[in-house]
């Protein structure tokens, strides 16, 4: 015979772990880059000489995010060796060892520590950005929407949910021990202004 | 050197002088006159993948930027040079944005901006030059008046 008292405190814990399950359920993993090309990744530098807009569609890591409750968590990396300035030679240049060194520091890389939701669109990620090899604490404002999977699917984006994360933010080179190298001062700006537009694809 | 050779070469240098001041004049018009025909001011931006615009422009809502949805643009206009109409988008969204997509290495404008920086740097060195030969025509005929004087006895 079943006592039904001992079954209270077991139907509380029962309760509870699918309270915990849709908790975890809502959160979900994100991945950026893979075979697509649907991230964009600029960066501009502005001098009396010229602007440059450099980009890459190259980026690699995740976000892990619920949406509702508005916590996050973010891991992007860019290979240097990617970035595109227009100009082979001025690529090479960039890559070398003069200036974002390429073959010691292969990627820039942003890993957050806290992330907040601001309203609807809106989020606060506080991390780290390590670049040529130097890590500075960096707090970025993301705009992040949902792509419905219909939407993304009718567009050719691919299967599953997505979600567009759009964020600009400003790098100063010397922050991170990189010296515009004298023969180009006065060519290269010593402050970037950097846009990350990626579609990040939910893990099925 | 003779009185005839020096008095050469302080004509030669003078035109020299007046040639360089001349072109030197010259090139901040031929520049501006240059930007006037051939000018034009775009937003230069990173194209997005097809897919992306596509889908940028079913969730687009009146009000939100247009040219990001075709692009990640830079944050002002940049007036280029030699451009013609073919290679500039005019998104229907905006027709008056001119979004010049630049993809590749290689594929870059002539900005107007560069083309003045080379100007400054041509006008000083002509200056410098026009300066130079300016002197050295004053030195030449100087040097050609004191050789083409008659020797005191």
């Amino acid at each position: 015979m079943i006592d039904r008292r001992s079954l209270i405190p077991s139907a509380f814990a029962l309760a509870g772990l699918l309270q915990v399950g849709a908790a975890v359920a809502a959160e979900r993993t994100f991945v950026v880059g893979g075979e697509n090309k649907n991230s964009n990744i600029t960066f501009e530098s502005e001098t009396d000489f010229e602007t440059i807009l450099g980009h890459t569609n190259t980026a690699s890591g995740q976000v892990v995010a619920d949406l509702e409750a508005g916590t996050a968590s973010v891991d992007v990396q860019v290979p240097v060796a990617t970035l595109d300035t227009g100009i082979e030679l001025r690529n090479k240049h960039l890559q070398s060892g003069d200036w974002l060194d390429a073959k010691q520091n292969p990627d820039l890389r942003f890993v957050s520590r806290s992330a907040r939701k601001l309203d609807d669109g809106s989020w606060e990620i506080a991390g780290d950005f390590s670049l040529h090899g130097v890590t500075k604490p960096l707090t970025i404002r993301a705009q992040v929407k949902p792509i419905p999977a219909d939407a993304a699917k009718a567009a050719g984006l691919g299967k599953g949910d997505w979600l567009r994360v759009a964020t600009p933010f400003e790098l100063q080179l010397s922050d991170f021990g990189i010296e515009v190298p004298s023969k180009v001062a006065g060519r290269v700006s010593d402050i970037w202004k950097v846009k990350l537009n990626l579609f990040v694809n939910a893990k099925s | 050197m003779s009185s005839n050779a020096l008095a050469a070469v302080a004509r030669w240098a003078r035109r020299g002088a007046w040639a360089a001041l001349v072109a030197a004049l010259l090139l901040p018009l031929a520049a501006y006159l240059a930007d006037l025909g051939w000018g034009r001011e775009v937003l230069l931006l990173a194209p997005h993948d097809p897919s992306v615009v596509t889908l940028n422009r079913s969730l687009w809502s009146a009000g939100e930027p247009v040219a990001d949805v075709y692009g990640s643009p830079m944050s002002e206009p940049t007036r280029v040079l030699l451009i013609g109409d073919q290679k500039v988008l005019r998104p229907v969204e905006d027709p008056k944005l001119s979004l010049l997509p630049v993809a590749s290495a290689g594929k870059r404008p002539i900005q107007i901006r560069t083309l003045w920086w080379a100007v400054r740097l041509g006008v000083v060195g002509l200056g410098a030059t026009s300066t130079a030969l300016l002197g050295i025509s004053l030195l030449a005929r100087r040097r050609a008046t004191l050789a083409a004087s008659p020797h005191p006895a």
